[in-house]
């Protein structure tokens, strides 16, 4: 039930029932009198009646002759209007009194008991004392002689029970206004468990209308059936058994959507009491169904993400308090931990680690966590060891980053590392053979030397001293021995020229590009004036190279350059650098023959060449030399380039 | 001191040509090593050394510092030849005391300017001594 049908205060209820039961009884006897039935009686009885039926009361007794317009009143009636006992009252007299608002209406229901010979009509009046009143009255006509002839009536004050119904409406209205606007979803059974009421929000809900699910039980209307389509009955219903037990029950419950659908609740049935007991329930109900799916993806990713850290074999923990005092760990933490701590070693929840930097211990403060939890700052790849129980050093690289809260506080930290112990030694292993086989590649060609310089000087001498001792076609073939033996030497300088920039080590200090240049024109100076090139070459920056190695590559690229030069026109060479994303950027630029793109990459291998000895002589080393030099200076080198048009060669080297 | 025949053809070749000279030919390193330890009683130390820095047995090296640390003949001049052209092997030869480097050449007049070497540093040689053989 709702507020608005609350009954008021026990006593004033009385009162006025009694005053209702006094009233019906004089309609009672009014009924009576009326022009068909009843005959001419005596009025004065009848006043004198009425009169004696409101003595204690405070309501005035009034008869009105509805021919003269002759009006009698009982001292009551004073007294209910604040008037002057000696004033003489009249039907306008009394319209007068009223509010203005309420003077047309009083004429009309006037008009209307003479016609019906029934009047009722609540009213205002301004009592001189009291101030504003609403009064009430009630009259019934007397026939007399087939017409109504007489109108006899009370008139009660009845501002006390107005505005307290005032107050009850206003009442009923805030509750309305809470329960319509509010979200959560409410329902009042009755005390055979009927839905008596549900708030908008409720019946949005459910999908039923509060007519729709007026009056039948609220369980059969949204409670009826489980997720699994089995029937629930109303008698396992915690819901409903907060009115038997009479008491206030709590929890999660799965309802039935109107459309058959189900959704999540929680809510909470109280019993209702009023001045008798209890006489319903109360059932407060919120949608959880949103937060169920959003807490079920929570949980399901939590699991991912545990699953996945215990899987991966990277060791991680994680601080949870900015001091580091509770940390977790996966199971490649406890692991590496068990590893390091030896047999016995107890799986420990902590950092549990001897690390090194360069060889020294670290303190707890300069432990990868406590220093992201303390600094709040992110420690980026470092290199660590961890030391074992027996004294071996696993090498770990990681990273540790602090953790915050909303505010931005750091609330923890999280670090992970990597154990790269296999594949260090891998890579040492790497570089020893990497060595290994430079040393082997560089002492076989330098061992190859010796044989060949040997061919090359014996065929010489042969040509020298004894070509007069050889036929024609002997001589020949031994200019060919010669020829290939010079041939062989070149390669093989140039082989050993390549193994070695591996060998080398890599000079940091800037020098000036312009000297390696000025080196490199000046070993080139004879090919440059016999084949008359122009040279131009721009402001050159200071780069961090090995001006020989510098050089070296300045030589190839512009020795290329004079040696495949385009014989109709006079060779133009220009050299330039410029700065571009942390590097410089060397371009060397002739108007030679140029190079068919599909070669671009093929002319940087080793052997390669793009023409045979008769027409351009080399070995075919020049370039890959040029691109060891340049990768390993962390550069790079490529040609731009078309057939006929002349080629750029560029190369980038670290800033 | 040299174990390949071609070379050991030219240094003659080259010697010869600048100068008169008695050669004695040791073909690996102990050998060489054994003739001068068998020199410290008698007075005939070479008046040069050539020596090629790749030899069978003791390695060039090895016969350079056992010749420097010896009681005799440690003052002898000493050509180092070879077919390497490495920094490094020159600058560990010479901080063995080696007088002079000769990085053999793949062509016969270049191979000739070993004689022009040999004699710049006997001349040397006898200007500070005062003795010539």
């Amino acid at each position: 039930m709702t507020a608005r049908e609350q009954a008021p205060p026990d006593e004033t209820r009385r009162e006025l029932e009694d005053l209702r039961s006094r009233v019906a009884e004089l309609e009672a006897r009014l009924q009576k009198q009326t022009p068909s039935s009843i005959p001419p009686y005596s009025l004065s009885q009848h006043y004198e009646l009425l009169r004696l039926s409101q003595l204690h009361g405070e309501a005035a007794v009034w008869s009105l002759d509805l021919r003269s317009h002759e009006f009698e009143v009982t001292p009551e009636y004073y007294a209910l209007y604040g008037l002057d006992p000696a004033t003489r009252v009249s039907p306008g007299q009394w319209i007068e009194s009223l509010h203005p608002d309420d003077r047309e209406p009083a004429a009309k229901a006037l008009e209307r008991a003479r016609q019906t010979g029934d009047f009722q009509f609540d009213f205002r009046i301004r009592h001189p004392s009291k101030g504003k009143r609403w009064l009430a009255g009630r009259g019934r006509a007397v026939a007399e002689e087939g017409t109504f002839a007489r109108l006899v009536g009370i008139t009660t004050d009845i501002t006390e029970r107005r505005s307290m119904e005032q107050a009850l409406e206003n009442q009923a209205r805030l509750t309305r206004a809470i329960t319509d606007n509010a979200s959560t979803s409410l329902f009042i059974m009755d005390d055979r468990q009927h839905c008596v009421f549900m708030n908008p929000a409720a019946e949005k809900l459910t999908g039923y209308t509060l007519a729709e699910a007026q009056g039948r039980p609220l369980h059969d209307v949204v409670h009826h059936t489980r997720p699994d389509g089995s029937p629930y009955p109303l008698s396992e219903c915690p819901i409903d058994r907060a009115f038997p037990e009479n008491d206030r029950m709590q929890g999660e419950e799965i309802f039935v959507h109107k459309d058959g659908s189900f959704y999540n609740v929680a809510y909470t049935a109280s019993p209702l009491r009023d001045a008798k007991g209890i006489n319903g329930t109360v059932i407060e109900v919120i949608d959880i169904t949103e937060q169920k799916r959003i807490l079920e993806n929570l949980r399901r990713r939590t699991e991912e993400l545990e699953t996945i850290l215990n899987l991966v074999p990277m060791p991680v923990w994680i601080a949870l308090d900015e001091r580091c005092s509770q940390v977790q760990s996966n199971r490649a933490a406890q692991l590496l931990q068990e590893t390091a701590g030896g047999p016995g070693a107890s799986p420990s929840s902590g950092m549990n680690l001897t690390l090194l930097r360069d060889g020294r211990e670290l303190d707890p403060s300069e432990m990868p966590l406590q220093l992201a939890a303390a600094s709040g700052e992110p420690q980026l790849d470092f290199d660590l060891e961890a030391l074992t129980w027996d004294g071996r050093k696993v090498a770990l690289v990681g990273s540790a980053l602090p953790l915050r809260d909303p505010s931005g506080a750091v609330r923890g930290s999280v670090c992970a590392l990597m154990d790269y112990s296999a594949r260090k030694n891998i890579e040492n292993e790497l570089r020893r053979l990497n060595r290994e086989l430079e040393q082997f590649v560089y002492t076989a060609t330098h061992d190859l030397q010796e044989p060949i310089r040997t061919v090359s000087i014996f065929s010489e001498l042969l040509i020298r001293r004894h070509s007069h001792r050889l036929d024609g076609q002997a001589a020949e073939f031994l200019e060919r021995v010669r020829g290939g033996a010079l041939r062989m030497e070149a390669l093989i300088r140039d082989l050993l020229e390549y193994t070695r920039i591996g060998a080398l080590r890599i000079s940091a200090q800037p020098a000036p590009a312009s000297a390696a240049l000025e080196a490199a024109l000046e070993n080139l100076a004879g090919a440059i004036r016999s084949a008359n090139v122009s040279i131009r070459a721009d402001q050159l920056p200071e780069v961090r190279m090995d001006p020989v190695h510098l050089q070296q590559l300045f030589q190839n690229l512009i020795g290329n350059a004079i040696k495949y030069r385009e014989p109709s026109r006079p060779p133009v060479i220009h050299v330039s650098a410029e700065p571009r994303d942390a590097t410089w950027q060397f371009s060397v630029a002739d108007n030679g023959i140029g190079i068919d793109p599909i070669h671009k990459e093929r002319i940087f291998g080793l052997f390669k060449r793009l023409h045979n000895a008769s027409e351009y002589s080399g070995t075919g080393i020049g370039l890959a030399i040029c691109q060891r030099i340049v990768e390993r200076y962390g550069g790079r080198i490529w040609v731009e380039s078309r057939p006929g048009e002349g080629a750029t060669f560029r190369f980038t080297i670290p800033v | 001191m040299e174990d390949h025949d071609a070379d050991v053809f030219l240094i003659r070749e080259a010697l010869s040509a600048a100068m008169n000279a008695h050669f004695v030919v040791l073909r690996n390193g102990a050998e060489a090593a054994g003739l001068l330890r068998s020199a410290g009683g008698s007075p005939s130390c070479p008046d040069l050394v050539i020596l090629d820095l790749n030899l069978p047995g003791l390695a060039g090296g090895e016969v350079l510092r056992l010749l420097r640390s010896g009681a005799v003949c440690h003052e002898v001049p000493v050509i180092v030849v070879t077919s390497s052209d490495l920094q490094e092997d020159r600058a560990l030869v010479l901080g063995l005391g080696a007088n002079a480097y000769f990085r053999k050449p793949s062509d016969f007049d270049s191979f000739m300017k070993l004689g022009a070497v040999a004699r710049g540093l006997l001349e040397k040689d006898s200007g500070a001594s005062g003795s010539r053989s």
